[in-house]
C-alpha cells in the first residue's frame, strides 16, 4: 500500500482548502492538499457567480458591526457570534489576499470598489457585495492553481478520503482511494483540515454538482465529532424546474432584477409573496421565499411542473431585459443558449422555478480557531456549522471560506509543531490495514442481486426531497429516518460496481459516498425532527412559528456506534463591549 | 415509442492497452446534453464509459471538456445528436475512456514551472480545419533602423494587452509589466507576442466555449471575455506561447491586432512598425 506522511493534510480543494493549504505552507508546514477531482474542476467555488461579502474601509456606510448585525439577522440569531465577528474582521484581509494574488474585483470608474446591490434586503441595508462579472470562480482558480503550484504544496488529485484514523486521543491520518490507480492509499498527518464542502447532493433538485456529498461531515460523524445546525439546508429560490434538461440551473441574473419588478406567481397566476413578507416581498431573504413557494405548492397552487412562476417581463430596466442580462449575467445566458434555450425563448413567458438545494448552513462544530472537538482535526468552509446560523446571508459563503481557510491553515501549522512525528505506531498501522481490508471487501462485493449505486442514489434523493426538504413534518421525518436506516441495512451491502477496471471507476467512490449520504441525511432528519419550530431554512409544517423562547439553541447531532444523540447546545454570544454593542435577539419591530 | 440516439464512445483501459469504440443508445429527450446522456449510461449499462462525473450546472468548471464529433466541447453544453462520436480531449494524456489529465502547475524548485500530466495514451488533434493554407496571414515587422529608442515608448504603452497588470504565461509565471505582445529589448521594440495569425490556429480549435471569433477580415482571432471560461486550454495549445491568462478577471487574452487597426503601428512616431496582410490568389 502506498503511504505518505506530512505535517498538515488538507482534504478538499475548494476556496477553504486552498487557502488553508497555502497559509499552512506559508507558516512552514509540509502540506498535502488532496481533492476528489482535479484542482479547479471539481469544486463548487469554481462555479461561484456573484457575490463576495466584505467590509472594506472604503465603504463609508459599512462597519464591522453592520456586517455582524446583517449576518446574525439573516441567520435567525442562531449564529455563533464569535465566529461571525471573526468573519467580519477577516473579510478585508480575504479580499486583500485575492487581490494580492492578482484578482481584481469590479471597480467603479474612479477606481473604488463597486458594491453591488444585495441579493436580498438586509437588516442595515448596507451594500457590501463585490463581484467579477457573473463568474468569480474562474478568476479565483486561475490564481489559486498558480499559487499552489508555486508554493510547493503537494497536490494529490483524484483521491477520495475514505476513513479517518484516530487513536482515541487525536487524529493520526486517513485512508483514501487513489482513483487513478484504483488502489487504497494511507496518509499519515500531524493535523488534518477538513474542507470538503456541503451536502446538497442529497436532494433531487440542486444548484451544485452531484459530487457534493458531505464526505467531511460523515468522516467527522464517524470520528465522534458533533454536527451542528444540520437541519438548515438553504435553497436557491430561483432555480429552473422546467425544462427537465436544465432542472436546478439558476435563472440568469435573478438577483439583479428582484428589486426591479420581477414577480413570483403561483399556479393560479396570483402573487403570493406579500402574504409571507409584506414589506420586502420579492426582496425577502431566501429562506422566507423558499418557505412561501413550498407552502404554495403544498396548498395545491403549483405550476404545471410542480414549481411556481417567475416573471421577468414586468422588470423595469433602462435597457431591454435581454441586453441587460447579456451585460450582467453573460455566462449563464451563454450556457443556456448552448443548451438550446436562447433568451428570447426563456424570458418571453413566465419561467417555472422552485427552490433547489443550494448550501448547507450547518456542519462540523468549530471554535473561532477552526478546531473541532477532536484534537488534530480542523475544519473550514461549508463543512462547518455555526457561522451562518439558520440561514446564510447572501455573499457570505465566499467570505467564510477564505477567512476560515486562513485561520484553519495557520492553526494547523501551529498545532503540527506540537506533534513530534507523523509516523504511525504499529497499532495505527493495523487500524489502517483494517480500513483497507474493509474497502477491498466493499469493492470486491459480488452479491447475487447487485444494486447499482445510481439506483440507491435516486432513492435517497427521493426520500430526502420528499420528507426532509423544504417542508417537513413529524411523520414524514420519522418515516424518512426509518427509510434511510432500512436502506443502510438492506441496500448498502448489495452495492456493486459493473466496471471492468478500477481505474477512474466512479461507481467505487459512489459506493463510499452513498454511505456518507445516508449518515448525513439521517443526521439532518434527526435534527429536523427535534426542532419543533420554523426558523430560517428549517420549515416544520406542523410547527409553523418561530419559537424564540425555546429554540434559540443549536442542535448538535452525534453518533455513538449505532445510536444517535441530539443535544441542545447554547449559541455563543459576545460579551458587550463598546466596539461590539450587544445585538438584539430578534429583528427590531 | 420513444426516440433514441446512437452514441459512439471512445473506450480505453490502460491495463488492456488497446483503445476501441463502444456503441450505446440513449433515449432522446428535449435539449438532452451529452453529460446527461453519459450519466444515463453510467446508471443503466454494464461497464459504462468512465468520465468525470461532475455537472456544475453553469458550464463554468471545464471538468467535462471532451472531443465531440472531432471538436473540443463542454459535454454539459452540447446537445446530443444521433450518431455522435464522443472522444476524450485531444492532446491530453488519457487516464481511462473519456477521463484525461488536464495537468497541474508545479514548481521545480529552481524558480521554473511546468505542467505535469500523467497518462500514456494521447489522441492527437487532426490537422487544422479552420484555416486552409489559402487564408490571409499577417506580416508585422519592426524596422530596427527606424526604431529610435524613443523615451515615452508609445507602442508598448498603447497595447491593450500590455495594460493588464497581472498576466500569466503558459508555464504559470507572471509576465513582467509591459512585455506581453510587444516589449522592449535594449530600448527597441520587439514583437515577441503579437499574434502571428498562424495557419494552424490551434487555439480556436481548443476552445470548449467557442469564445474565439475572427477579426480584421479573418486575419486575426479575438477572445470574447464574456464567453471565455478561463480553462486555459488555448494557453497551452498555442505553440508560440502567445496567449496569456488575465489573472485579474480569470479569462484568456491574446493580441487581436486591435481588430484590424494595430495601435502599436498607429502610434509609432517614426513609422518603424509596419503591418501587412498577405492574401493568396
Amino acid at each position: 500500500m502506498r503511504t505518505l506522511t506530512c505535517d498538515v493534510l488538507v482534504v478538499g480543494t475548494g476556496g477553504a482548502g486552498c487557502r488553508a493549504a497555502l497559509s499552512a505552507k506559508a507558516a512552514g508546514a509540509d502540506v498535502i492538499l488532496m481533492a476528489k477531482g482535479q484542482l479547479g474542476r471539481c469544486e463548487l467555488t469554481a462555479m461561484t457567480m456573484p457575490g463576495f461579502g466584505a467590509m472594506l474601509p472604503g465603504n463609508p456606510r459599512d462597519s464591522l458591526h453592520n456586517f455582524f448585525l446583517d449576518t446574525i439577522d439573516g441567520g435567525g440569531y442562531l449564529n455563533d457570534q464569535d465566529l461571525v465577528r471573526t468573519l467580519a474582521e477577516g473579510s478585508e484581509e480575504a479580499i486583500g489576499f485575492l487581490e494580492g494574488l492578482g484578482v481584481r474585483f469590479d471597480r467603479r470608474a474612479d477606481g473604488t470598489f463597486m458594491f453591488y446591490g444585495g441579493v436580498e434586503h438586509t437588516r442595515t441595508g448596507t451594500p457590501r457585495q463585490l463581484g467579477i462579472d457573473d463568474c468569480m470562480g474562474r478568476a479565483f482558480y486561475n490564481v489559486l492553481s498558480r499559487e499552489i503550484g508555486r508554493s510547493g504544496v503537494r497536490l494529490l488529485e483524484d483521491i477520495f478520503a475514505a476513513a479517518l484514523l484516530t487513536d482515541g486521543e487525536r487524529v493520526r491520518g486517513l485512508v483514501a482511494l487513489d482513483m487513478r490507480a484504483g488502489t487504497p492509499l494511507s496518509i499519515w498527518a500531524k493535523v488534518i483540515v477538513l474542507a470538503t464542502g456541503g451536502v446538497v447532493g442529497l436532494y433531487q433538485v440542486r444548484t451544485g454538482h452531484p459530487r457534493d456529498t458531505g464526505d467531511g461531515h460523515a468522516l467527522a460523524l464517524r470520528a465522534g465529532v458533533a454536527l451542528k445546525d444540520m437541519e438548515f439546508i438553504q435553497s436557491n429560490p430561483a432555480a429552473f424546474f422546467y425544462p427537465e434538461s436544465i432542472r436546478g440551473v439558476v435563472v440568469p441574473g435573478w438577483y439583479l432584477v428582484m428589486d426591479r419588478g420581477a414577480k413570483y406567481y403561483n399556479g393560479q397566476r396570483q402573487e403570493f409573496l406579500h402574504q409571507y413578507d409584506p414589506e420586502r416581498r420579492e426582496n425577502t431573504t431566501r429562506d422566507i421565499k423558499a418557505r412561501a413557494i413550498h407552502l404554495e405548492i403544498l396548498a395545491g397552487r403549483a405550476s404545471e411542473h410542480g414549481g411556481v412562476y417567475l416573471d421577468f417581463t414586468g422588470a423595469h430596466l433602462d435597457t431591454p431585459l435581454e441586453d441587460y442580462l447579456a451585460d450582467n449575467a453573460p455566462f449563464l445566458l451563454g450556457y443556456l443558449r448552448h443548451i438550446g434555450l436562447p433568451p428570447d425563448v426563456i424570458f418571453a413567458k413566465s419561467m417555472e422555478v422552485g427552490p433547489a438545494a443550494h448550501y448547507s448552513c450547518g456542519g462540523i462544530a468549530i471554535n473561532d480557531r477552526a478546531e473541532t472537538s477532536l484534537p488534530g482535526l480542523l475544519a473550514a468552509g461549508e463543512v462547518t456549522g455555526g457561522v451562518h446560523g439558520a440561514n446564510r446571508l447572501g455573499n457570505n459563503a465566499m467570505t467564510d471560506i477564505f477567512v476560515f481557510g486562513k485561520i484553519a491553515g495557520e492553526r494547523a501549522a501551529e498545532l503540527a509543531r506540537e506533534v513530534s512525528s507523523p509516523e504511525p505506531s504499529p497499532a495505527m498501522e493495523a487500524q489502517a490495514s483494517q480500513e483497507v481490508d474493509r474497502l477491498e471487501r466493499t469493492f470486491s462485493n459480488e452479491p447475487t442481486h447487485p444494486i447499482r449505486p445510481a439506483a440507491l442514489r435516486a432513492e435517497i434523493e427521493a426520500v430526502m426531497s420528499a420528507s426532509v426538504g423544504f417542508g417537513r413534518d413529524q411523520t414524514g421525518l420519522e418515516q424518512a429516518i426509518d427509510r434511510l436506516q432500512q436502506m443502510r441495512e438492506d441496500m448498502l451491502p448489495l452495492l456493486a460496481t459493473s466496471s471492468s477496471s478500477r481505474v477512474m471507476d466512479y461507481d467505487l467512490i459512489e459506493m463510499l459516498e452513498l454511505a456518507n449520504l445516508l449518515d448525513v441525511g439521517e443526521a439532518i432528519a434527526r435534527a429536523a425532527l427535534h426542532r419543533t419550530e420554523t426558523r430560517g431554512c428549517h420549515n416544520r409544517l406542523d410547527h409553523l412559528v418561530q419559537k424564540d423562547d425555546e429554540w434559540l439553541v443549536h442542535l448538535a447531532v452525534r453518533r455513538e456506534g449505532q445510536t444517535w444523540r441530539v443535544d441542545r447546545s447554547p449559541v455563543t454570544k459576545l460579551p458587550a463591549t463598546p466596539a461590539w454593542p450587544p445585538a438584539a435577539e430578534r429583528r427590531p419591530e | 415509442m420513444s426516440v433514441s440516439a446512437h452514441l459512439r464512445v471512445f473506450r480505453y483501459d490502460p491495463s488492456e492497452g488497446v483503445p476501441s469504440y463502444g456503441d450505446y443508445r440513449v433515449p432522446l429527450s428535449e435539449n438532452l446534453t451529452v453529460i446527461r446522456a453519459l450519466f444515463y449510461l453510467a446508471a443503466n449499462v454494464d461497464d459504462p464509459p468512465a468520465f468525470r462525473r461532475y455537472m456544475c450546472n453553469r458550464g463554468q468548471c471545464a471538468g467535462c471538456v471532451m472531443t465531440i464529433n472531432g471538436r473540443t466541447r463542454r459535454a454539459c453544453t452540447t446537445q446530443v445528436r444521433n450518431g455522435m462520436t464522443i472522444e476524450p480531449l485531444y492532446d491530453y494524456p488519457i487516464i481511462r475512456d473519456l477521463v484525461v489529465d488536464f495537468g497541474r502547475k508545479v514548481a521545480d524548485g529552481s524558480g521554473g514551472r511546468f505542467m505535469v500530466k500523467e497518462g500514456a495514451l494521447i489522441l492527437h488533434s487532426s490537422p487544422p480545419r479552420r484555416r486552409a493554407l489559402t487564408g490571409p496571414w499577417l506580416y508585422m515587422h519592426v524596422n530596427q533602423a527606424h526604431c529610435l529608442e524613443c523615451l515615452d515608448k508609445p507602442c508598448v504603452r498603447a497595447c491593450w494587452v500590455n495594460q493588464i497588470e497581472c498576466l500569466e504565461d503558459r508555464d504559470g509565471s507572471r509576465v513582467s509589466p509591459y512585455s506581453a505582445p510587444i516589449r522592449l529589448r535594449e530600448g527597441k521594440a520587439v514583437l515577441d507576442g503579437v499574434c502571428s495569425s498562424c495557419e494552424t490556429a490551434s487555439c480556436v480549435d481548443k476552445c470548449p466555449a467557442q469564445a474565439f471569433s475572427l477579426v480584421a477580415d479573418g486575419v486575426g482571432t479575438s477572445i470574447d471575455p464574456k464567453r471565455c471560461i478561463g480553462c486555459g486550454l488555448c494557453v497551452t495549445a498555442c505553440a508560440q506561447g502567445k496567449i496569456w491568462l488575465n489573472l485579474e478577471r480569470g479569462h484568456a487574452v491574446k493580441c487581436d491586432l486591435c481588430r484590424g487597426d494595430p495601435q502599436c503601428v498607429r502610434v509609432c512616431p517614426y513609422s518603424a512598425i509596419s503591418y501587412e496582410v498577405v492574401r493568396h490568389g
